[in-house]
């Protein structure tokens, strides 16, 4: 065997970024410089945004999801290339821009003289990037009497609202709340926007424990904006494509109603409808794009609904089809992992975890740090302590992980680590007791 | 400001605050930025001169290198590893640090938050340095030695006249330590050159006494038996130097046994050389016994002593192997592991033993170990693990030690490659994808390179 060892030295690390220095880097580019063209389906409907930004003249087309919190400060870490840290679009440097980051720096620039679908198309891609503050900065905190009054601000104030949610969490939840609910109940004006501010109520609601009260009045506020979509023929404008998932949207959103009212098999008839229409919009090709992000929402949704239920198998069969759906989704590996080890079947959950763990933010930490605890139930401490190390360095603050390796580590009576780990978990707690989880106990593949 | 021995190795973390009132602003305890990984606690001290909790022996010779700055009147003794110019740079990159100042050049590069008192106290001694006596400049030197900061030796000593040479032994040290960094920073014959002239005249150097002279010749003898300089003439002619210095020599002091064991090791490169294996073995097994001799008393001992034992034990390994007894060499590299567990490249070594007597499960988790102690060989050794776990058929477990090897490394080429084929054949098409970019990447900037070179 031929160990010699080429490379191209430091030129490699300059070279860094693109296509970066790990997976992740290359896999979710589009977050880094709105660069790349493959990924997950939630990377490569940013580029898509970043494409309606460049080519102004189509009409706006939103994705559902909303960028995890997390997932640009932990790409950020993973890169270690501070040039691309930045909140505000025009704050990248020159050279490291593409086109679309150009056409973004432009629609920042030109915020002020924009036409509001130029503006929607601006701020939507801000939030899909989590540059939360650039939205904040863009768009003022609107009146509710504006909202009422004025579409635009109306069609403005949700994005803003979910920038806000993002920055500022719990604190600004009343602010949230009132102005979706402001934008839902609108008198006039586009029954479409009515109709996503109430079902992002619903959801909202039935999330952080709103009560069956709150969930079942915006559920029944959204299906009267729906009604209005279909009389409007909103949906059909866009095309079947676009009407199959908005319905599929709306189905899956409003579910939580009889799924919190004790009505589990009306949910699931529901979402036997949203799955369904979500699959057929894949075969529309001009809302392809769209309908593989909702089928990824609904199989991620059916999966936890399954899971509910207490049917395992279920679960981690819906899971298993989102991670053929999306298998560059690092989120969709750990989700099957966790359903894996809950099963018990921790080999497999293994396999997850680092496959998860390779495909990277936002789950690298979490995903290295639930691998090392099946390879402590497998026996193999050894690679349960490497796992923990790589936890760790995704994530200094991550305690468990440092549990993780101060086990392992005693176990091995790797003296090093163990005297790292203890010191690390000293640092972080302040010397104050850890409760320390039992070691997990052995298991079979 | 005052500069704080260290205190010998207590376990205290490498954020713990210090006792006394800090007179330099402190790096902050943790958060984004701060080193405060495993293999950062490893290496740390080179970030910021942070005390050593543990580390390789190259790492310990940090705190004594400090130490000798601290402590000017104590007597020197000298610390036997250097690391590459690239070494520091490399701790940078690989732990994603880049606030730590990759391409640092002189001590007060480092931004004045991350700094730790003993890096500030550095900063001031390299800004006082022009008005130091040579015996206390040249301990500022052996620090910045110690770190790698090649660049900051080469702006700061003094250029030194061959009489200086001749006539003061601290200058003559510092000639030589000017030139040694030159070499560093700037490889190529002009830098290797004058390294070899000013070795030679140190050779000769009335100043520097015996041990001077000799320490001077074997490094002359070690330069001319391998590389581009080889020569064995050479090599020959300035053992005979040697030989001659060594023979006025007393062995009186605990660093005297370690002087001539460093003798015995280097002059056996000549009968090495001619293929006189009886000589090797003996003056080889003679720099053993030496080393081995040698007390650890205390932390200084133990440090120095290690540092000598780990290079000799390299050699014997290679000898073992030249020799064709491979389980001697695999039981040296065992050795040699067990002296300095936290130095990679020992792990390196072992697993290439282990490699060579097919136990290729065994090299496999030794590459891993190694690469787990970080810089600088982090990306050749999951290279090496990535290819055993190959012939292993651990597809999965490859396709991980190269991506991790792109990570420490993304101008791996071969850790590239490899994973363009193997994560093809182990189902992960987005590995491949990947690692082909990378590649494309390499290929247009080389190109660029050329272009621009006008070649």
């Amino acid at each position: 065997m031929k160990l010699r060892y080429l490379t191209v030295g430091e030129a490699g690390a300059a070279a860094a970024v693109p296509p970066g220095p790990t997976p992740a880097a290359w896999l979710l580019r589009p977050y880094l410089d709105l660069g790349g063209e493959g990924g997950p389906v939630h990377a490569r409907a940013t580029a898509s945004l970043g494409d309606a930004v460049l080519d102004d003249g189509g009409p706006e087309r939103p994705f559902q999801g909303n960028t995890h919190s997390e997932l640009r400060p932990r790409l950020l870490a993973e890169v270690a290339r501070p040039g691309y840290d930045v909140d505000w679009p025009p704050d990248l440097p020159v050279g490291l821009r593409t086109p679309r980051w150009e056409a973004l720096v432009e629609g920042v620039a030109g915020w002020a003289a924009a036409p509001p679908v130029r503006r929607l198309k601006v701020v939507g891609l801000l939030n899909r990037l989590g540059l939360w503050h650039a939205t904040l900065r863009l768009v003022p905190a609107p009146s509710l009497a504006d909202v009422e009054h004025d579409d635009h601000v109306a069609s403005l104030a949700i994005p803003r609202v979910v920038a806000a949610f993002k920055v500022g969490g719990a604190g600004v939840r009343d602010d949230v709340e009132r102005t979706f609910a402001a934008v839902a109940t609108r008198a006039a004006g586009p029954p479409a926007l009515r109709l996503s501010a109430a079902v992002n109520l619903v959801v909202h609601h039935a999330k952080l424990g709103g009560g069956p009260a709150a969930v079942a009045r915006w559920a029944d506020v959204a299906a009267r904006a729906r009604a209005a979509v279909v009389a409007a023929g909103t949906g059909l404008e866009a095309g079947a494509g676009f009407d199959a998932i908005a319905a599929s949207a709306y189905l899956r959103g409003v579910s939580y109603l009889p799924f919190l009212d004790g009505r589990p098999q009306e949910a699931a008839a529901m979402l036997d409808d949203a799955e369904a229409l979500a699959r057929e919009a894949l075969a529309d090709p001009a809302a392809r794009l769209h309908a593989e992000e909702n089928l990824h929402a609904v199989l991620e949704t059916r999966s936890k609904e399954a899971l509910a239920a207490g049917d395992l198998d279920l679960a981690l069969q819906r899971a298993t089809a989102l991670t053929d759906h999306d298998p560059l989704d690092a989120k969709v590996w750990a989700q099957r992992g966790d359903i894996e080890a809950s099963a018990g079947s921790t080999a497999s959950a293994l396999a997850s975890y680092r496959r998860a763990a390779r495909l990277g933010a936002p789950v690298t930490g979490a995903a290295w740090r639930k691998a090392g605890t099946c390879w402590e139930r497998l026996g193999d401490q050894r690679a349960a302590r490497d796992a923990f190390l790589r936890a760790v360095d995704a994530d200094a603050g991550d305690l468990a992980a440092l549990l993780g390796a101060h086990r392992s580590a005693k176990a091995l009576s790797d003296v090093p680590v163990l005297r790292w780990a203890t010191s690390r978990l000293q640092d972080l707690t302040g010397g104050r007791a850890v409760r320390r989880p039992p070691a997990p106990a052995a298991a079979t593949a | 400001m005052t500069i704080t021995p260290t205190t010998p190795t207590t376990p205290t973390t490498p954020s713990a605050p210090s006792a006394s009132p800090p007179s330099a602003p402190v790096r902050p305890a943790a958060g984004p930025g701060a080193p405060t990984s495993f293999t950062a606690s490893l290496l740390g001290p080179y970030l910021d001169l942070r005390p050593v909790v543990h580390g390789s022996l190259q790492t310990q010779g940090l705190d004594c290198a400090y130490d000798q700055l601290a402590h000017p009147d104590e007597p020197l003794v000298l610390l036997q590893t250097h690391p590459a110019a690239s070494f520091r740079p490399l701790v940078v990159r690989e732990l994603r640090l880049p606030g730590y100042a990759e391409h640092l050049a002189v001590p007060a590069d480092l931004d004045p938050a991350l700094r730790t008192e003993r890096w500030a106290a550095m900063v001031e001694a390299y800004d006082a340095y022009p008005g130091r006596p040579p015996a206390h400049q040249l301990r500022l030197l052996n620090l910045l030695d110690s770190l790698g900061l090649y660049e900051a030796i080469r702006r700061r000593a003094q250029p030194v006249t061959d009489e200086e040479i001749d006539s003061d032994a601290s200058l003559a040290a510092i000639a030589a330590r000017r030139v040694k960094a030159a070499a560093k920073v700037v490889p190529g014959d002009a830098t290797v050159d004058e390294d070899l002239r000013v070795l030679a005249r140190l050779a000769a150097s009335p100043a520097v006494g015996p041990e001077g002279r000799m320490a001077a010749a074997i490094t002359l003898v070690v330069q001319h038996s391998k590389g581009r300089r080889r020569d064995p003439a050479l090599a020959r002619s300035w053992r005979e130097v040697a030989e001659r210095e060594f023979a006025q020599m007393r062995i009186e002091s605990w660093n005297d046994l370690l002087v001539a064991s460093t003798y015995w090791r280097s002059v056996s490169f000549v009968p090495f050389q001619e293929g006189d294996r009886a000589t090797v073995v003996a003056e080889l097994d003679r720099a053993e016994e030496l080393a081995r001799a040698a007390p650890a008393d205390d932390e200084v001992q133990r440090v120095i002593r290690g540092q000598n034992l780990h290079p000799l034990l390299e050699t014997r390994v290679k000898e073992a192997a030249w020799l064709g007894d491979e389980d001697l060499a695999l039981e040296r590299a065992r050795e040699l592991v067990a002296i300095d567990p936290l130095d990679p490249k020992v792990h390196l070594q072992l697993g290439e033993r282990l490699l060579r007597r097919g136990d290729v499960a065994a090299a496999a988790a030794t590459y891993a170990d190694a690469a787990h102690l970080g810089a600088p060989y982090t990306p050749l050794a999951w290279h090496a693990a990535g290819r055993c776990l190959e012939e292993l058929d651990r597809l999965d477990d490859a396709c991980e030690a190269y991506v991790l090897a792109l990570r420490a490394d993304p101008g791996g080429v071969s850790a590239a490659q490899r994973l363009v084929e193997i994560g093809r054949r182990a189902g992960y098409p987005e590995l491949s994808g990947w690692a082909l970019a990378l590649l494309h990447e390499h290929r247009r900037h080389l190109r660029t390179v050329k272009e621009a070179s006008g070649r």
